[in-house]
């Protein structure tokens, strides 16, 4: 299976220029976006998104690149959150000058430093001790901010007003445009070092550690090293996405670094594609938008992560970003004529499976959680009854068939992606 | 007389199980030594034990004068000794390009760097050259290495041990699971990659001992029974009793 652009042979001037290319297409992307979607609360999504896209390249530093499962990783973001917090505050109180794009850099350091630390206890080992050694870490870090609310804040956080370090770069911070140019800028810094990072030697042995760990002990290196650097690595750039945030809302909760955000990014990297640079870039917009949309149309919303969730890893294990592949891979062969009628059925099964599993869950939500918003319920323009057998059976049979009618067609599928494989190696 | 190793009077137990009991050898500097002993000896457990994999429960590992037992494997690869492995031990989802490079970083000093690239390294990309050409790799460089076929993994496998820069070489069985013509080609290009280098190799095939070893030491049951030239070997009466007889018959 190919890894995409973390394998490219030895850069000529012309795979120079298509190296460039991505990165041309997201600094194009990253400055048209807030003029397309200019509301304020269009570019607070944005702000979201953008931390979030940060934070999961960060977490993919371990479990793509470095093949560890941590369980703590949002520790860091919160940690970060925290230290540029405070950072503000006090450099506002002491009356000092500091621009305010230049706090993620105190926020990162600071998650860095812990990082090392964390990293020290933690990576001894890979696989299950290296996993439950980082959840309680980060049970521990949890438990023990509740101690120091004048750190932590009590249950409503800290909160704090990004214009009291006062204007910098033609920029007064109050309006959220201004937070998404630091944010988009920070973007481009953080995956431009991860990129830069993964072509290194410590990034080529992050991926021997996760090919085979003990080997590279008898090459002469230290495999609990490697681990420790890109757990401290992976901190830092954590520790910058967790400042962001700060930024962005104003306010540094506890919650931040809880058990959420450690899943959270779990679940953005892996939908993402761990297997591909960008992919957890793809996972973090997908979840979030996920996140900030449906939790607004629907009570179910943590039922449909789930759901995605186990969709990608039954599918393709690759994530999105392995999806996305196979189709630029399909497109590539120029059997996408051929092909049609499959894809075409996979379409519809699908949307069969995907209709009569939203209708049974908001059935089923309505029916228990919500029983006192009554029986009727609009899905997806159907008027529909918790009380209509009619209700229950559609979303059944469509469920159902779709599910039954998706196996066989996923077969021919797996089938076509291997074809489509063989003939990219030949 | 150098000795690149000297082992005394080295013991292993696996709980109340003696697996090598008190094993003596001396590595002349340059020399090629094949370790030869019947299926379950502990010939791989030795190599463990010389190599830091395993800790020895008594005894000393003398490299280069200085006692390495118990010393963890990344130090005594940096020594100076470096291994391979009987069950190939590679990096299987990198390219086999990638393989070798993880193997010259250590000796080039690039060590766990984070400031250059590692393909615009131009030491590592002549190293590696050389590398894939010794080893017939070149054509497969960009592959996966699980892709290989088996004696390009077994090729692989043995590129990582002389990669290091090491001037002494534990090799265990690099030949095992080959066909003739495969062992033959194998044999030329240990002989070819070896050169200069004091080797320590388990092997099976009594042929490619006789063909290519300069004294020979035999494993049995955790001690070495007789140690001497092929001839002295071929000759000695304990060693057809306890092996030799039987794996000449097997062979023929
Ligand atoms: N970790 C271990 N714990 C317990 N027993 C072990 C362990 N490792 C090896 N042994 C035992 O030690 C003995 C020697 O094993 P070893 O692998 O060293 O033999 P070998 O000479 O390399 O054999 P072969 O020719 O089959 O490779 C075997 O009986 C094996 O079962
Ligand atoms: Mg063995």
């Amino acid at each position: 299976m190919s890894v995409s652009t973390l394998d490219t042979p030895a850069p000529s001037a012309n795979t120079r220029l298509t190296a460039a290319l991505p990165w041309v297409a997201i600094t194009a992307t990253l400055i048209v976006l807030p003029l397309l979607f200019s509301s304020n609360s269009m570019i607070s999504t944005l702000n979201y998104l953008g931390t979030m896209a940060i934070f999961a390249l960060s977490y993919n530093v371990l479990l793509g690149q470095t093949g560890l499962l941590s369980l703590g990783h949002g520790t860091f973001f919160g940690l970060g959150g925290f230290i540029a917090t405070h950072a503000i505050l006090h450099m506002a109180d002491a009356g000092v000058s500091f621009p305010l794009p230049l706090i993620p850099a105190i926020g990162g350091f600071g998650a860095l430093i812990l990082g090392f630390f964390g990293g020290w206890l933690a990576s001894g080992r890979g696989g299950m001790p290296f996993a439950m050694i980082t959840l309680g870490l980060a049970e521990l870090v949890y438990a023990a901010a509740a101690l120091f609310p004048s750190i932590y804040g009590s249950e409503e956080g800290v909160s704090f007003d990004r214009m009291d370090l006062g204007a910098s770069f033609g920029m007064d911070y109050g309006p959220t445009v201004d937070i998404y140019v630091i944010i988009a800028v920070w973007f481009l810094i953080c995956a431009g070092v991860l990129y830069y990072f993964s072509k290194t030697p410590l990034g080529l042995l992050t991926n021997a550690v996760r090919d085979n760990a003990e080997r590279i002990e008898f090459l002469g290196f230290s495999a609990r090293r490697v681990r420790m650097l890109a757990y401290a690595i992976a901190a830092a750039v954590a520790g910058v996405a967790g400042s962001l945030a700060a930024l962005n809302f104003e306010i540094m909760t506890v919650n931040e670094m809880g058990a959420t955000t450690c899943m959270l990014v779990l679940l953005m990297t892996y939908i993402g594609g761990t297997k591909h640079f960008f992919g957890p870039v793809l996972g973090a917009i997908v979840i979030g938008l996920m996140k900030i949309w449906l939790s607004d149309i629907s009570p179910a919303w943590m039922m449909y992560f789930g759901l995605l969730f186990i969709f990608v890893v039954m599918v393709q294990p690759a994530g999105l970003a392995g999806i996305l592949m196979d189709g630029i891979a399909l497109l590539r062969s120029g059997s996408v004529g051929a092909q049609a009628p499959l894809l075409g059925l996979i379409g519809l099964a699908g949307a069969f499976a995907l209709t009569g599993t939203i209708i049974l869950i908001e059935l089923a939500y309505r029916a228990g959680l919500d029983a006192t918003l009554g029986p009727q319920i609009t899905v997806l323009g159907l008027p529909l009854s918790t009380a209509s057998v009619l209700s229950w059976g559609l979303g059944l049979i469509c469920a159902g068939g779709g599910v039954i009618a998706m196996r066989p067609l996923f077969d021919r599928l797996a089938t076509l992606r291997h074809s489509l494989s063989k003939g990219e190696t030949a | 007389m150098t000795h690149a190793l000297e082992l005394r009077n080295l013991k292993k137990s696996f709980g109340s199980v003696e697996i090598i009991r008190g094993v003596n050898l001396d590595l002349r500097q340059g020399e090629r030594h094949a370790l030869i002993g019947p299926n379950g000896a502990g010939k791989s457990t030795l190599f463990h034990l010389i190599s830091g994999r395993i800790a020895p429960t008594s005894g000393e590992i003398l490299f280069q004068s200085q006692n390495i037992a118990g010393k963890p494997p990344a130090e005594i690869v940096r020594a100076g000794l470096s291994r391979s492995f009987q069950i190939t031990n590679i990096f299987p989802q990198m390219s086999v390009l990638d393989n070798l490079r993880c193997a010259v970083l250590w000796k080039l000093g690039h060590r766990y760097s984070i400031f250059r690239q590692t393909p615009t390294l131009p030491d590592v990309a002549i190293e590696c050259e050389r590398l894939l050409d010794q080893l017939g790799l070149t054509r497969r460089a960009h592959d996966t290495a699980d892709s290989l076929t088996y004696p390009e993994q077994r090729a692989l496998e043995l590129g990582l041990a002389v990669a290091s820069g090491a001037n002494t070489l534990l090799l265990d069985e690099p030949m095992a699971g080959m066909n003739h013509s495969e062992t033959e080609a194998a044999l030329q290009l240990i002989m070819k990659v070896t050169e200069g280098k004091t080797l320590l190799m388990v092997e099976h095939d009594m042929g490619v001992i006789f063909e290519m070893a300069d004294r020979i030491s035999v494993l049995v049951y955790g001690q070495i029974i007789a140690t001497g030239t092929p001839q002295e070997i071929r000759a000695n009466r304990a060693v057809q009793e306890a092996y030799l007889g039987t794996s000449e018959e097997d062979a023929a």
